[in-house]
């Protein structure tokens, strides 16, 4: 058996099928696999959207451009990123500002580095949704044996459709997979 | 007159829209709207983002719990009465222990102790750190201090209890199951299914990751716990290792039960 919480999102589109694919060789044959991911974010839902009906297999990949004034305003921008073939995991692509821990809270910490009159962050974002966490493990292999969205509000099917608004209250798409006898 | 009673009963009733009454308790038990950005527990600097929303995912977890609870007690004969009394501590408020709902997947012996209960429930209800780690970047060649990766909050979700259910049924069953906890983070998943009867090897990539402090529970309350295990030591079903799951799954074939 096995257990992959919020896990999958920090590898790369490559590395996700290698890791699922090593998955199932790992596993015995009845075993199962549990694992729950991000999904994509709410305000990057125009960027997801154009890559799903682009037929992208992973729509939910792209970067957030973020930029920060002094005053502590903040833009950002989306642009989708076509990483299928990508070997560098998001955690990799990630650019933020961050100070050694002391008593601060982050929102203290984040005011303080606004020294610049404005900065910029770049942020490579790997988020899922049902269909794309389907075939990542029908791929390798394993037989879905239930796939749901969680939200503040319970589970979702994963046949929801998603919108900007669903996006919202939807934390993590998980899934329950069986290697087969 | 009418007209004059017509009048009040406006007045009442616009009244009664503008000024914003007290928030009950049942509206502090709602749970809030949280995006999964804020979940990710990453420091953010856009504005928009609540940071002291970060360690809520705990919140909703209780309508899931009471979900899985639903279901489990047509499958436990004791799970009815236990589902009661859990409803109704769910119902009281979010301080709670949410994670006493792990207690069902626990071993008889170990249920009827109640020192060892508080040890485990003090286990899993602390809190992760919010704090950067210090992470190397090999391909880039750089290092750095970072928010993630493996710093996932604690809690029980539906999925986690789904697999802790699998595991105890399976133990039950005789089979040994040997459990990946993958991205094991503060090792949240890890003790409630070691604790179920997992032999668990845990993997994540972190330099604190071997470093007892780091552990998400006290040494003290897990050896407390090891000792109502004497038979197979928790610390023996336990393997911890410091990589990144790619290179541990090489070459492993066929070892998860």
């Amino acid at each position: 058996m096995s257990y992959s919480g919020d896990v999958i999102h920090y590898q790369s589109c490559l590395q996700a099928s290698r890791y699922v694919h090593k998955l199932y060789v790992a596993t015995k044959p009845g075993g199962m696999t549990y694992a729950c991911v991000h999904v994509p974010e709410a305000a990057a839902f125009e960027v997801y959207s154009k890559a799903k009906m682009a037929g992208k297999k992973f729509p939910g990949y792209y970067v957030r451009n973020t930029m920060t004034e002094k005053t502590g305003k903040t833009k950002s921008a989306y642009a989708p990123l076509d990483g299928e073939g990508d070997d560098l995991s998001p955690a990799y692509l990630r650019a933020g500002f961050h100070t050694p821990h002391n008593s601060e809270t982050a929102k203290e910490k984040a005011k303080k580095l606004l020294v610049r009159e404005c900065q910029f962050t770049h942020r490579a974002i790997l988020g899922f949704d049902a269909a794309c966490l389907r075939t990542l493990f029908e791929e390798a292999g394993f037989v879905v044996i239930d796939l749901s969205y969680r939200a503040t509000t319970g589970r979702f099917p994963e046949y929801t459709v998603l919108s900007a608004d669903l996006l919202k209250i939807i934390a993590r798409v998980q899934i329950i997979a069986l290697k087969p006898l | 007159m009418k007209k004059h009673l017509m009048w009040t009963y406006f007045l009442i009733l616009m009244l009664s829209i503008c000024v914003p009454l007290e928030a009950s308790d049942e509206d502090d038990r709602r749970p809030p709207v949280t995006t999964s950005s804020e979940l990710d527990g990453e420091e953010d600097t856009a504005d928009t983002v609540s940071y002291e929303s970060v360690d809520e995912e705990v919140i909703f977890d209780h309508v899931e719990a009471g979900e899985a609870y639903a279901r489990l007690s047509f499958q436990d004969p004791d799970a009815l009465y236990r589902k009661t009394l859990d409803l109704m501590r769910l119902l009281e408020g979010r301080d709670q222990p949410e994670d006493y709902l792990c207690h069902i997947f626990l071993p008889e012996s170990v249920r009827q102790d109640k020192e060892i209960l508080r040890a485990i429930d003090r286990i899993l209800t602390k809190k992760s750190l919010d704090s950067p780690i210090h992470v190397k970047y090999p391909l880039l060649q750089t290092e750095g201090l970072a928010y993630d990766p493996g710093y996932s909050f604690g809690g029980m979700t539906w999925l986690k209890q789904e697999c802790l259910r699998e595991v105890r049924f399976r133990t039950n069953q005789g089979q040994p199951v040997q459990l990946l906890d993958a991205g094991c983070g503060h090792f949240y998943f890890t003790f409630p299914a070691l604790l179920a009867g997992a032999t668990v090897s845990a993997v994540d990539q972190h330099s604190e990751l071997n470093n007892p402090k780091f552990f998400g529970c006290p040494y003290e309350d897990l050896e407390k716990i090891q000792s109502t295990f004497p038979e197979k030591g928790l610390r023996e079903k336990l393997t911890i290792s410091n990589t990144d799951v790619l290179t541990y799954l090489d070459g492993k074939n066929n070892f998860l039960m």
